[in-house]
């Protein structure tokens, strides 16, 4: 309904402002519902995601929107039958960044809602973990051990079933 | 300390050998992976039908999945409620009505075979008796000799006792030796067995007897100094061997 030039500003728990298009704003959920009770006119507190996360977010979010704009376009011509894939693409790079920013990303698009966001990110950590043994696992994640011989062992012993070879 | 929050999203994803491996990361970790909720959606994705049940068929859906996710081809044997020790076999041998051999054979002495081949016994026997593969053979002393023209007369009875119940089984009832094989100089009999009712549904697994001999150019005859027992159909070791007589129809 509101032009695509419309834009909304949120601020982030360092309590720095950000600028998104309406369209951009609509890829979260929580944010849509926000504005639909309050208003356009004051500015959306976002008291759960710091600056940086911010700044990803906003980024994915006007990449989606800019994408879904081109496919309402010329009925999906511009897009082309790669584009699916080419955006996937972005994705898979865009997601590419240290643990601790990754996990900031998780919970920033579980509380705003982006679900395509959330599946790809949690997909993303998943990617990390297949496949590993705890013990790269571990290291990965910047994980302490913080079991006792003994505790190690038993848990081993009950995961069995997991760790042995056909 | 990754967040609880982004492991409670990310575990769902995984299938159950991974999830299995992050309990094995640290507690934080074994304690989230542990609620079997994941459990039950791992179940749910393999087998749907399971949770039209509101409560898991075994003690956890954490159990159900651990328990079936593969089938398990290496079942390990469990051990034998017999021994050799507590066995002996009653072996008689027969060319038409004349007895060539009757004995009492302890089980422990059946169990060990015989690796020692007396001389003129052909290289492939030979071979084949000192193999480490688990064999039930006995020598025969003194040995007996059964003329070519007689061989198809030759008949066996095999009977087994066990100490522990007082209890005897046919292995074989009568059976003729049809089956001479040249080249390893082993004649062949064999039997069906009579299984325990308690296990219905199993037949078709044979006892064979074999008696091992040398040619004997001069007189036309086999020479015999071995004799062999094999459950060739199903059982090739000694605990599996030791299943199989408990499986007896013991009377």
């Amino acid at each position: 309904m509101a032009s695509s030039s419309k834009t909304i500003t949120v601020v982030s728990s360092d309590g720095d402002e950000f600028e998104m298009t309406m369209k951009a704003a609509e890829q979260s959920k929580l944010i849509t519902h926000m504005l639909d009770e309050f208003g356009v006119s004051d500015k959306v507190p976002l008291y759960n995601v710091n600056s940086e996360t911010m700044a990803k977010v906003m980024e994915y979010c006007k990449k989606h929107a800019d994408h879904e704009a081109a496919k309402e376009e010329d009925g999906g011509a511009a897009i082309g039958a790669g584009g699916e894939e080419e955006l996937k693409k972005w994705d898979d790079e865009f997601l590419k960044v240290e643990n601790g920013l990754l996990f900031n990303i998780i919970l920033a698009a579980n509380y705003l809602e982006i679900k395509s966001l959330l599946d790809s990110s949690c997909q993303a950590v998943a990617d990390m973990i297949k496949g590993k043994t705890p013990e790269q696992i571990r290291e990965i994640f910047n994980i302490k051990n913080d079991f006792t011989p003994e505790e190690e062992a038993k848990l081993r012993s009950e995961n069995e079933w997991a760790f042995q070879e056909d | 300390m990754v967040s609880e929050e982004v492991m409670k999203a990310v575990f769902p994803l995984l299938d159950g050998v991974d999830l299995a491996s992050c309990m094995v990361v640290c507690k934080q970790w074994r304690d989230l992976a542990r609620d079997d909720y994941f459990w039950k959606c791992l179940c749910a994705k393999r087998w749907p039908s399971i949770c039209k049940r509101r409560n898991p068929p075994t003690s956890s859906y954490y159990k159900l999945y651990q328990t079936f996710y593969r089938r398990q081809h290496h079942k390990p044997l469990l051990p034998p409620r017999i021994s050799f020790d507590d066995l002996e076999f009653f072996i008689d041998i027969w060319a038409e009505n004349r007895l060539l051999f009757s004995e009492v054979v302890p089980g422990s002495v059946l169990q060990q075979g015989t690796k020692i081949s007396p001389s003129g016994v052909c290289e492939m026997l030979k071979c084949h008796l000192e193999g480490s593969e688990f064999k039930m053979t006995l020598p025969v002393e003194p040995r007996f000799k059964i003329p070519l023209s007689q061989t198809e007369t030759v008949s066996i009875s095999v009977l087994v006792g066990r100490k522990d119940s007082n209890k005897v089984a046919y292995v074989i009832n009568k059976s003729m030796f049809d089956y001479i094989d040249w080249s390893l100089f082993r004649a062949s009999a064999f039997e069906y067995l009579d299984i325990s009712p308690a296990y219905r549904f199993l037949s078709g697994i044979r006892a064979w007897i074999s008696l091992l001999f040398m040619e004997d150019g001069d007189e036309g005859a086999m020479d015999v100094f071995g004799i062999q027992l094999d459950f060739c159909d199903v059982a090739n070791s000694k605990e599996e061997v030791l299943w199989l007589l408990d499986m007896l129809d013991w009377k």
